[in-house]
């Protein structure tokens, strides 16, 4: 009985999953085929799947997409590097933490949006102002929420490390550090997910490749189905992005 | 055997939100080396407290702890502590949970028998990969007792290490604590608010007062290991202690032998 209905509501649970996605797409077939929308406002699916052809058969397709993913790499990699080292010292070092809490006060409330002419200005139109936002945007996850997770070790841990006669070292090792990962993930999680919108968001005002250029190209060029490949591109490659982390996130974490 | 650790004129305030409360009052009392002692007292009087700052880990005392004639001046490594709660890392089983109050001075080969060692003792043979959420709260203080103990201290401070077990694990617990004490010739200071089981285990009960903590009363327990509980003097000395705690009360002990 009990395996019977765990099994019935898999299968409901599979129907409301999918039902909005099925909806979706049988409403776009519906709505294009009988012409209830303009083929220049959403097109067809066979428009789009023919600009998927042609991208594909250009070569253009993996192009944008290598090109945007190595910009989120590096941005990301460079960004959470710098807000992790930061993270830790100011978490940890009083001096550090009062020095940088001005800064920090100024400068996190402005949108990095708005910082993207300014890379532009400095670094020019090529792969470093792009880069650049990425880290940036990356940075402040990091920072902050390692800051979080330093300052917010129990510090029962911290003393009952202390009686074990663990030195300072030890301690960061095996108390500091696993007790705040958690919080370095979130902030890991957030700056992935940050990095594709701000990947896209440059590339749209200045690039000469990656899947936001090939967007603002379609537009300009007045071919939606490009436009929509681009767009169903971004939210694809977020859903396995978002999918693997919660993964990963559940095994790192199933201490919890 | 002489003295190992002296309290002399501890007093301990707590400031919180500019407001200064006195904790501990003038505490004095020593401990013999090899002897069991128990402090009792109602919650809050600061018997935790006085543990830690036996540790040596609160900053700011007043007055003087010694151990081994010299004055705790930061952690004191002689000791080892269970505390109340117990305080284990959530990410380690607990295998490497009691690991972890080895020093990592020591080798490998002999970490894992000293482990599987107070395992065993601890019974909690089959637990060994079992993470801090999948155990009870009793087991998680077993857990915390092998991990103070595996370190071989001196001094051992127990910091109502047996609250969350059940009445016979309790007693099994009691029973192996009088096992390892004997046997390794430690000192042990332990806080409790059970009374019997502070007559059972101790050679001295140290009774503190409500808030400030002072003490009322040291009472020597001059009974024979293994103590009868039933016995007739085990009861006379549950006796004294519990008309210290009543003696302001207008009730009449219910307590009768
Ligand atoms: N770090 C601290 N800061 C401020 N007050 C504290 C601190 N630790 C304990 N206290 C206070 O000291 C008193 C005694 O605490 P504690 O020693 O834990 O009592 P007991 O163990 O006897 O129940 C309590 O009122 C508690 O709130
Ligand atoms: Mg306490």
């Amino acid at each position: 009985m009990l395996s019977a209905n765990a099994s019935k509501n898999r299968i409901l649970d599979l129907l409301t999953f999918s039902f909005f996605p099925i909806a979706l797409i049988l409403l776009w077939f519906l709505s294009t085929k009988f012409g209830w929308v303009k083929a220049s406002i959403i097109p067809a699916p066979k428009t789009v799947k023919e600009s998927l052809s042609y991208l594909l058969e250009k070569n253009i397709f993996v192009e944008d997409a290598l090109c945007s993913l190595s910009r989120i790499l590096k941005g990301f990699a460079l960004g959470a590097s710098v807000g992790i080292v930061l993270g830790v010292l100011v978490g940890m070092l009083p001096v550090v933490d009062n020095l940088t809490k001005v800064f920090i006060a100024l400068f996190r409330p402005v949108p990095i949006i708005a910082l993207i002419p300014l890379f532009i200005l400095w670094l020019g139109i090529g792969e470093e102002s792009k880069v650049m936002v990425i880290a940036l945007g990356t940075f402040w996850a990091l920072l902050i929420n390692t800051i979080d997770g330093i300052k917010g070790v129990d510090k029962k841990l911290i003393e009952l490390g202390i009686n074990l006669g663990k030195s300072k070292k030890e301690i960061v090792k095996s108390i500091v550090f696993p007790a705040a990962f958690p919080s370095i993930y979130t902030g890991i999680r957030i700056g992935i997910t940050s990095s594709i919108g701000f990947v896209i968001t440059a590339e749209m005002i200045a690039a000469s490749a990656g899947v936001g250029y090939r967007i603002m190209y379609a537009r300009n060029m007045a071919m939606p189905g490009i436009l929509f490949v681009g767009i169903i591109e971004i939210g694809l490659f977020g859903l396995v992005v978002d999918l693997l982390v919660l993964k990963l996130q559940k095994y790192l974490f199933r201490y919890r | 055997m002489g003295t190992i650790v002296q309290i002399k004129n501890v007093n301990k305030k707590f400031t919180i939100d500019g407001e200064t409360k006195e904790i501990l009052n003038d505490i004095n009392f020593d401990v013999r080396e090899g002897e069991f002692v128990s402090i009792v007292g109602s919650s809050g009087c600061g018997k935790s407290t006085l543990l830690k700052m036996i540790a040596g880990l609160e900053s700011t005392i007043e007055g003087e702890i010694l151990i081994n004639d010299n004055a705790v001046n930061g952690p004191a490594l002689e000791c080892k502590m269970a505390f109340q709660e117990a305080r284990l890392l959530p990410w380690r089983n607990v295998y490497k949970n009691i690991g972890f109050g080895l020093d990592k001075s020591v080798p490998k080969s002999e970490r894992d028998e000293l482990i599987k060692k107070y395992i065993n003792m601890v019974g909690l043979n089959g637990f060994e990969n079992a993470l801090p959420k999948q155990l009870s709260g009793g087991m998680q203080q077993r857990v915390s007792i092998a991990r103070a103990l595996i370190s071989n201290p001196n001094i051992l401070l127990l910091d109502e290490p047996f609250g969350a077990l059940d009445a016979l694990t309790r007693i099994n617990m009691q029973r192996e604590i009088l096992k390892i004490w004997k046997q390794e010739n430690k000192t042990m200071i332990l806080v409790t608010h059970d009374i019997e089981e502070a007559v059972y285990l101790s050679n001295k009960v140290v009774i503190l007062s409500e808030r400030p903590g002072r003490i009322k009363k040291i009472l020597n327990i001059d009974l024979a290991y293994p103590k009868i509980r039933g016995s007739k003097d085990f009861a006379y000395y549950t006796k004294e202690i519990y008309k210290e705690f009543f003696e302001d009360s207008e009730h009449e002990i219910d307590y009768a032998i």
